[in-house]
C-alpha cells in the first residue's frame, strides 16, 4: 500500500513538469504582457518597452522558465505583477471561496443525485425514472451560469431572499459565509447532480441484478437493507469515481459560475489572470490546481479499499 | 407510491404559491417605504457601495491610463490644480499660481497645513518629488512640458521651470487621466518600477484595504483641510460624508445590474447599454450617462495599403459614420455625430473645422479615389477586439461599408491584451478600432502622436502641432489647432473619428444624494439618504 502511494506520488513529478512547461509555452507564446496592461489601453509604446524591461519580461523565454522552475523548488512561485504580493498569498486568498462554494455544491449535488438515482434505479423502466432521467439530461445539458441567472432573478432580485452577487469570508459570521454561496451551489451542484445521479442508476442497475442480491431478498431481508447495505455499497465504487473528478473540477475552479456570482475563487483568477497577463499568478495557480486535481483522484483511489474490501484484498495480494 | 407523488406535488404546488405570494409582498413592502420616506433625509457617515466593472492594476495614477485607477484614486490623491465642469484650471493643493511674463517660470504656492493620510504636513519636497516623477512617467507630461524640472523655492513655494514657452501647461497638471497626484517624498523615493505599494495622499479619503479581485476600500479622513470655495466638479470644497467607500470589484455587467436592482450596490459602473430603458423608467435608480470618448478606425501609415493618402480619403469618404454607430451602440443616446477631435464639451479647443469631410457617405466619390490611388485588392487586416462589444460590432459594419466600395476585409480578432501589443507591430495590422478619451490638449490627441500606434509621422501635422505648442496665445493656438484639424479631415486622414459614444453608470436616487460626474464619478460631498 505504502509503495502504491509513493509511486503515485512520484508519478506526479513528470506531469507536473509536463504541464509546467505547456503553461508556460502558451502564456509566453500569447501575444500582450503585463506591462501594456498595467500602464493602461492609452499608454505610449515607449513607456510599455521601460516598464518590460524593468520588469525582466524581455529576457529569454527559456531563462524566464529556468528562473521560475528554481523558485518553484526552494517553494517560491514567484510574485504576481498585480497583486503586489507573492503568488502563493494570492492563491490562498483565492482559495477559500472556491473551497467552500465545492463543498456546498458537491454537498447539494450529493443530496439531489443519490435519491434521486437510487429511485430511478429501483423504479427502473417506469414513468419515475424516465421522469428522473430526464431531469438530469436536462441538469447536464443547461450551463451551470445560466441557471445561475435564473436563480439571480427568482431569488435575489425578485423574491430579495438573497444577495445577488458578493462573497463574505466564513470569519463574518456562517450565515453571512453561506447566504452569498447558496444561488452558486445550487447552480454548480444540480450540473454535478446530473452526472452523479446517472452513475448511480446506472451502477444501482447492475449491481441489483447480481446473485447476492437476489440471494439477500430470498433470505427475507428488508428491502430498505437491501438498497442501502447490499446495492448501493456495492455499487459505490464508480459513483465515488464520478464524484471524486466532479470534486476535483470544482476545486480548479468554476470559472464562468464564480465570474457571474462575483465569487473571488481560484476560477476568477485565472480568468482575471489571463485576461492581465499576468504570469505569474496563472503559472503558479495551474501547477496548483494540477496538483490538487491529482491528489484527489489518488484519495479516490485509496477510498476504494475502504469502502470495498476486495479492492484491499487484491491490491495486496 | 402514487400516494407520495401526490404529497410530493403538493408540496412543489404549494411553494410555488408561496413564492408568487412573496413576490407580491416584497414589491409591496418597497412602495410603503417609499411613500413612508417621503423626503429623503440626509444621513450621516455609513458605508456606500459601488460597483465597478474592472479591478485597477494598481492605485498609482500616476503610472497608469486605466479608467479603474483614475476613478478611485481620485478620492484618495490631489493635484496641484484641477478643472472645473467647464474644463478651466482651478487650484487645489496650490493656493495661487503665476506665469513670468516670459512663460518659461511658472510658480505655485502651495497651501499651508495640508496632512497627507500618514499624518506629516505636505511640503515643497513632497510636491517637488511628486511632480518630477511624473514628468517621467506620462508621456503626454513631458510632451507638453519638455524638458522641464520641479524646484523647491522654500518650504511653500515650488517653481517649475520649462526650456521655451509653450501653451497648455496648467491644464496639463490639472489634467484627470494619468494624473499628477502629490505623495509623500519618502514613498515616491521607495517606489518600485510597477507602481507605488504605500497609497498616502491628501484627498478627503484615505485608503484602507484592498482585498484582489474583491474590494478596495477608502475611509473618511478626519484631518482633511478643504478648499474655502464652492465645490465645482474637481474643485472646491470637498467632504467626506459617508465613513467609507466599498469599491466592489464586479466584472459581469449583469451581475451589476441585478446588485443595483437589489440595493445591494448604490452605485454601478458601466451598465450594458440594452438595459438603458429599464433604468430610466425605474423610480429608484438613475442613470448617469457620460461621454466615454471617441469612437475611431485609426490607419497604419507606416506599412501596408494604408500608407497612401488617397486610399484613406477613399474610406473617410465612403463610410456612413451613422450607421457604423448604431452598429456599435444601439441606442441614439449612446451616441452622437460629430466631427471635433477635441469634443464639443471642451469649449475651449472645439472646433467643427473639416465637417463637409465628415460623414459624407459617397460610395461613388470613394470608388472615384480608390481608383486614383494605389490599392491592388489586398486584403485589409482590422484589428478588433469582443471584449469591448462595440469595437467588434462597429469593426464588423466598418468592413461591409469598406466592400461596399470595393476594399477586400479581413478582421483580426484578438483578445484586448493582445490586440494593445499586436498594434505596436506595424507589419501586424493595417487599422484598428478603439476609443480615444478627452485629453486636455489638441497637441496630446494619441492618434496625431508620431509615436503611437498608427504612426501619423507626417511634416505637416508635426508643424501644426510645433506651432499650436509654441502659440503666442491661446487665440493663436486655437486657430492652429483649426488648421490642423481641417487638414486632418481633408488630406492626411491619419485617422477616422466615427462619433463620440457614450457609456452609462447607475446610481440608486433614493438612497443617496449630492454625487455628480466629471471626468469621472466624483464621490465626496455624497451622502447616503436612508
Amino acid at each position: 500500500m505504502k509503495s502504491y502511494i509513493l509511486k503515485r506520488i512520484l508519478s506526479l513529478i513528470p506531469v507536473l513538469l509536463i504541464v509546467s512547461i505547456v503553461v508556460f509555452m502558451i502564456i509566453h507564446l500569447t501575444p500582450g504582457d503585463p506591462a501594456a496592461v498595467i500602464l493602461g489601453p492609452e499608454a505610449s509604446h515607449e513607456d510599455v518597452k521601460q516598464l518590460q524591461e524593468e520588469l525582466g519580461l524581455n529576457d529569454p523565454v527559456y531563462q524566464q522558465y529556468f528562473h521560475w522552475v528554481e523558485g518553484v523548488f526552494q517553494g517560491n512561485l514567484g510574485d504576481s505583477f498585480f497583486m503586489d504580493k507573492p503568488v502563493t498569498e494570492a492563491i490562498l486568498e483565492h482559495l477559500g471561496p472556491t473551497i467552500s462554494l465545492a463543498i456546498l455544491s458537491q454537498i447539494t449535488a450529493i443530496l439531489i443525485a443519490l435519491p434521486l438515482g437510487i429511485m430511478a434505479a429501483r423504479k427502473r423502466g417506469t414513468a419515475t425514472d424516465q421522469t428522473f432521467m430526464g431531469l438530469s439530461l436536462l441538469g447536464i445539458s443547461i450551463p451551470h451560469f445560466l441557471f445561475g441567472l435564473f436563480l439571480i432573478i427568482i431569488l435575489a432580485i425578485n423574491l430579495r431572499w438573497l444577495p445577488v452577487a458578493g462573497y463574505k469570508p466564513l470569519s463574518a459570521g456562517f450565515w453571512e459565509h453561506i447566504k452569498y454561496l447558496i444561488m452558486p451551489a445550487i447552480a454548480l451542484g444540480t450540473g454535478q447532480a446530473a452526472l452523479i445521479a446517472r452513475m448511480t442508476r446506472s451502477s444501482m442497475v447492475e449491481t441489483l441484478n447480481l446473485n447476492f442480491i437476489k440471494t439477500a431478498r430470498s433470505k427475507g431481508l428488508h428491502e430498505r437493507k437491501v438498497i442501502y447495505k447490499h446495492t448501493l455499497r456495492n455499487a459505490f465504487i464508480p459513483i465515488l469515481t464520478v464524484i471524486g473528478q466532479t470534486f476535483g473540477t470544482l476545486v480548479a475552479g468554476a470559472a464562468v459560475t464564480e465570474t457571474v456570482f462575483n465569487i473571488p475563487g481560484i476560477g476568477q483568477l485565472i480568468i482575471n489572470s489571463v485576461e492581465r497577463r499576468d504570469y505569474m499568478v496563472i503559472q503558479g495557480t495551474v501547477l496548483m490546481v494540477t496538483l490538487t486535481y491529482v491528489l484527489i483522484n489518488l484519495l479516490v483511489d485509496l477510498l476504494y479499499g475502504v469502502i470495498d474490501p476486495r479492492v484491499r484484498l487484491k491490491k495486496e495480494s | 407510491m402514487t400516494k407520495r407523488f401526490k404529497k410530493l406535488s403538493w408540496l412543489i404546488t404549494c411553494l410555488l404559491l408561496l413564492s408568487m405570494a412573496l413576490i407580491g409582498c416584497s414589491s409591496d413592502s418597497d412602495k410603503q417605504t417609499k411613500s413612508a420616506s417621503g423626503e429623503a433625509v440626509t444621513k450621516k457617515g455609513g458605508d456606500l457601495h459601488v460597483a465597478i466593472d474592472a479591478q485597477p492594476p494598481t492605485l498609482d495614477p500616476q503610472i497608469s491610463t486605466t479608467t479603474a485607477t483614475k476613478e478611485i484614486a481620485r478620492h484618495i490623491f490631489e493635484t496641484l490644480l484641477v478643472l472645473n465642469p467647464d474644463y478651466e484650471v482651478q487650484p487645489m493643493l496650490a493656493e495661487s499660481y503665476d506665469v513670468s511674463e516670459d512663460g518659461l517660470t511658472y510658480t505655485f504656492k502651495l497651501r499651508q497645513g495640508v496632512k497627507f493620510h500618514n499624518g506629516k504636513e505636505m511640503t515643497a519636497e513632497d510636491v517637488v518629488a511628486s511632480m518630477n516623477r511624473w514628468l517621467t512617467k506620462s508621456t503626454r507630461a513631458a510632451n507638453a512640458i519638455g524638458k522641464g524640472q520641479f524646484e523647491e523655492v522654500d518650504k511653500y513655494t515650488v517653481q517649475l521651470k520649462i526650456e521655451k514657452p509653450t501653451i497648455g501647461v496648467l491644464d496639463v497638471i490639472a489634467s484627470t487621466n494619468q494624473f499628477a497626484g502629490i505623495m509623500p517624498k519618502e514613498i515616491i523615493d521607495n517606489a518600485p518600477k510597477d507602481g507605488i505599494t504605500e497609497i498616502v495622499g491628501t484627498g478627503p479619503f484615505k485608503f484602507v484595504e484592498w482585498k484582489p479581485d474583491q474590494y478596495i476600500k477608502v475611509a473618511k479622513y478626519d484631518d482633511y483641510k478643504p478648499v474655502d470655495a464652492p465645490s465645482d466638479g474637481l474643485a472646491g470644497k470637498k467632504e467626506a460624508l459617508v465613513d467609507n467607500i466599498i469599491f466592489e470589484v464586479v466584472t459581469d455587467g449583469s451581475t451589476r445590474l441585478g446588485g443595483i436592482t437589489t440595493g445591494q450596490y448604490q452605485i454601478a459602473y458601466q451598465i450594458p447599454s440594452d438595459n438603458y430603458e429599464q433604468i430610466s423608467s425605474s423610480s429608484d435608480m438613475k442613470p448617469i450617462l457620460n461621454l466615454y470618448g471617441g469612437l475611431s478606425f485609426v490607419f497604419n501609415k507606416k506599412q501596408g495599403p494604408f500608407t497612401d493618402e488617397k486610399l484613406r480619403q477613399a474610406v473617410n469618404t465612403g463610410i456612413n459614420n451613422k450607421d457604423v454607430l448604431i452598429g456599435a451602440f444601439g441606442n441614439k443616446k449612446f451616441y452622437r455625430l460629430d466631427n471635433g477631435l477635441m469634443y464639443k464639451d471642451q469649449k475651449k479647443w472645439y472646433t467643427d473645422a473639416g465637417k463637409e469631410y465628415y460623414n459624407q457617405n459617397d460610395k461613388e466619390k470613394a470608388k472615384q479615389l480608390l481608383s486614383e490611388s494605389g490599392y491592388k485588392g489586398e486584403e485589409i487586416r482590422i484589428l478588433t477586439t469582443r471584449d469591448y462589444e462595440y469595437s467588434y460590432n462597429s469593426a464588423v459594419v466598418m468592413k461591409e461599408e469598406l466592400e461596399k466600395i470595393g476594399i477586400k476585409v479581413k478582421l483580426d480578432v484578438v483578445d484586448w491584451a493582445t490586440l494593445t501589443s499586436k498594434r505596436n507591430d506595424p507589419a501586424a495590422w493595417d487599422a484598428f478600432i478603439t476609443g480615444f478619451s478627452p485629453v486636455s490638449l489638441p497637441t496630446q490627441t494619441l492618434p496625431l502622436d508620431p509615436n503611437y500606434a498608427g504612426w501619423p509621422a507626417d511634416e505637416k501635422l508635426q508643424q501644426f502641432t510645433e506651432q499650436i505648442r509654441t502659440a503666442a496665445s491661446d487665440k493663436d493656438a486655437y486657430a492652429k489647432w483649426e488648421e490642423m484639424q481641417e487638414y486632418a479631415w481633408k488630406e492626411y486622414v491619419p485617422y477616422i473619428k466615427i462619433g463620440d459614444y457614450y457609456t452609462f453608470h447607475v446610481y440608486r436616487n433614493n438612497e443617496i444624494k449630492g454625487n455628480t460626474y466629471f471626468e469621472g464619478m466624483i464621490l465626496w460631498n455624497t451622502s447616503l439618504t436612508k
